[in-house]
């Protein structure tokens, strides 16, 4: 594999919690690459920390340690000045369709003004370049005249599809972007990203709750818990092998709309509740809700193994090569 | 099926658009056994919200106008005084919502809350409300009950609260939950748990379940039918393993192909194209005919619902289609 597009080494971001005067450990120590046109699902649950990770990706946020590289260039070292001329290569799409748009602005001045900020081309061009990304992701000049408010939800995440890409970014990410969507709309939505990606060569982070979407549209999948990554692996892999008993407990917890006789296994719900990212668990970090957990789980942190070819776990049961 | 607990016919309502009125429900019929589980599945604006809303009584009426027949227990309730509607709601109808922090009063206990509920409808001392209540937290798996009793409902996290709204639903035994998205707000591992919970509740006591979901991998865990509505009106009202492997109505099976795990990885998925029609802008014939890739001459045609195979479908050429359902 040549030089990944997207190098993040031990990162770490942490809030400082005003009234107790303790810290939140959003992010505590993931490390991952991504290659250029690679999509990289993150899955995770409310407090995994996955949100945070893709504001940091994109420096949204500045983590407290840690590194983010965009083509082999760390972006926390950069200047300021020099980090805003790097913005436009990385873009990301959040859940809320809505309010990511200005109320008060027409479509086509929303996707004309990261053109307008840079400055580039003359207005006439800019118009022309934020038309023809609409036009791209499916809307007319009519529908570049109106409103936020009198487009439905799935016109509106494609206004913002356009605006993220209307400056050629080389890696997207997208944060729970299909979450609010109807099922059919979502899958419209869903297909415009692959065919968008595979037009401008596009890197994808996918950041969701939503098993089903990240095993579709990914190549390698994530599983986030507390702030770290449990397991990595091809999105078949994990689909079909994955080890982690947190990716397990996930997998088997997804209700399945397939007739009964096509339901497999035994749901067993997982016990309990993710505890606070402010005081995590010692050791595993897992080992409070685990059906599987051990002493030893909760003595020492479980190093990373390597079970197959793009395959890692952390977790003290499985037995592999150390990574 | 015997004598029904609940059963809707004919279900019209109509919004308040200043001086006129805009229906938004139109000919919805159904109905429940007693201790049935019906999922009530359709997308966003489809109107099974306010179809679960209209059978407590609970749509305004200044905004909303309600006509057609509500029988609980023979009784027609659509039609009931305020009053009459208050003594029923919660002894023999209740509801809970996807977020139950709205739907908690975030000034008073928990306890309180299941408590007032309880003196509400039954003769219970003061005394006798509050063990009750603690005994009904138990029930529905708080940890610490007597304790969590005294919290504030913002010291619950979501899943705790959706159990304390289920305790708060079922404190007096309903014949009929209706639990309207009540995991759609919560992750998938606690959502599991809220789902066995629920099924375990109604179960236990008989009470028969309408769920109004978005999702129906959600209906298939907690349902035996299911009640599919699109742009206002029932399309397809089927037992759910049915509905899954055959779907009958071309928007039932449009819906269940455009789930991500019919394509092959990182294919296009199949699509149904278009966007549901608006109240005020329906089509006067069948309401998915200009989505639908099986229009045909007659679709102009408003459809009825009719029964086919022991089910009940809106569309003239079912019996004709042989469409796919969620089997791969």
């Amino acid at each position: 594999m040549s030089a990944p597009l997207l190098r993040v080494q031990d990162l770490r971001v942490a809030f400082p919690l005003r009234d107790s005067g303790d810290t939140l450990k959003a992010v505590d120590g993931v490390s991952f690459d991504v290659a250029e046109g690679e999509t990289l699902g993150i899955i995770g649950e409310s407090g995994s920390g996955k949100s945070t990770l893709g504001r940091a990706i994109v420096a949204l946020l500045r983590p407290d340690a840690g590194r983010v590289e965009l083509a082999g260039e760390d972006l926390f070292a950069l200047p300021a000045p020099q980090l805003r001329r790097r913005r436009h290569a990385m873009q990301i799409i959040f859940q809320d369709p809505h309010a990511a748009l200005n109320p008060r602005r027409r479509i086509l001045d929303s996707v004309r003004e990261p053109l307008d900020i840079a400055g580039e081309g003359s207005p006439a061009e800019r118009t022309a370049r934020a038309l023809a990304m609409l036009a791209r992701v499916g809307l007319d000049q009519a529908q570049a005249a109106r409103f936020p408010h009198e487009l439905s939800g799935g016109q509106k995440q494609r206004v913002n599809i356009a605006r993220a890409l209307v400056r050629r970014p080389r890696l997207l990410v997208a944060d729970e972007a299909t979450s609010a969507l109807d099922v059919s709309i979502q899958a419209d939505i869903l297909n415009l990203y692959l065919d968008l990606q595979a037009e401008f060569g596009l890197t994808y982070v996918i950041i969701t709750h939503d098993l089903a979407v990240a095993m579709h549209v990914s190549d390698r999948l994530a599983v986030m818990y507390l702030g770290r990554f449990v397991e990595v692996a091809p999105a078949a892999t994990l689909e079909q092998a994955a080890r982690h008993p947190y990716t397990r407990a996930l997998l088997a917890a997804e209700p399945v709309a397939l007739p009964s006789r096509l339901v497999t296994g035994a749901r067993m719900p997982l016990q309990g509740e993710i505890p606070s990212p402010v005081d995590p668990p010692s050791g595993c970090r897992f080992r409070t809700r685990c059906p599987v957990a051990e002493p030893r789980c909760a003595a020492a942190e479980p190093a990373w193994r390597q079970v197959a070819p793009g395959h890692r776990v952390a977790c003290h049961l499985v037995e592999g090569a150390a990574c | 099926m015997a004598v029904p607990l609940l059963q809707v016919e004919g279900l019209e309502l109509a919004l308040r658009a200043g001086r006129s009125w805009l229906t938004v429900v139109e000919d919805v019929s159904f109905a429940i056994a007693p201790g049935e589980a019906v999922g009530l599945v359709g997308e966003s604006g489809a109107g099974k919200t306010l179809t679960g809303l209209a059978l407590l009584g609970l749509l305004p009426r200044e905004l909303f106008r309600a006509a057609g027949r509500v029988r609980l227990e023979g009784e027609d309730i659509l039609s009931l005084p305020e009053r009459a509607l208050r003594r029923l709601r919660g002894r023999r109808i209740s509801m809970i919502f996807q977020e139950p922090m709205t739907a908690l009063d975030p000034v008073f206990t928990v306890g309180e809350q299941i408590a007032e509920t309880l003196r509400a409808h039954t003769g219970l001392s003061p005394v006798a409300a509050k063990a009750r209540a603690v005994e009904a937290l138990a029930e529905v798996g708080i940890p610490l009950p007597a304790r969590r009793a005294e919290d504030y409902p913002h010291q619950l996290s979501g899943g705790m609260r959706q159990r304390v709204m289920i305790a708060i639903a079922l404190a007096c035994e309903p014949r009929l939950l209706v639990a309207d998205e009540p995991t759609t707000a919560l992750d998938v591992t606690i959502q599991a748990q809220i789902i066995d919970l629920l099924l375990r509740q109604v179960s236990a006591r008989g009470t028969a379940l309408l769920l109004v979901s978005h999702n129906i991998g959600v209906v298939r865990e907690c349902c035996s039918r299911v009640v599919a509505m699109y742009a206002g009106q029932v399309v397809e009202d089927a037992p759910v393993d049915a509905l899954l492997e055959r779907p009958l109505h071309p928007y039932a099976s449009g819906l269940l192909r455009s789930h991500p795990r019919f394509a092959p990885h990182r294919a296009r998925l199949p699509s149904i194209g278009g966007r549901a029609p608006a109240p005020g802008a329906m089509p006067s014939g069948c309401r998915f005919a200009p989505r639908c890739a099986h229009r045909t001459t007659g679709c102009e045609a408003p459809q009825p619902l009719l029964p086919l195979e022991g089910r009940a479908v809106r569309c003239h050429r079912a019996a004709a289609l042989d469409l796919p359902g969620a089997v791969p």
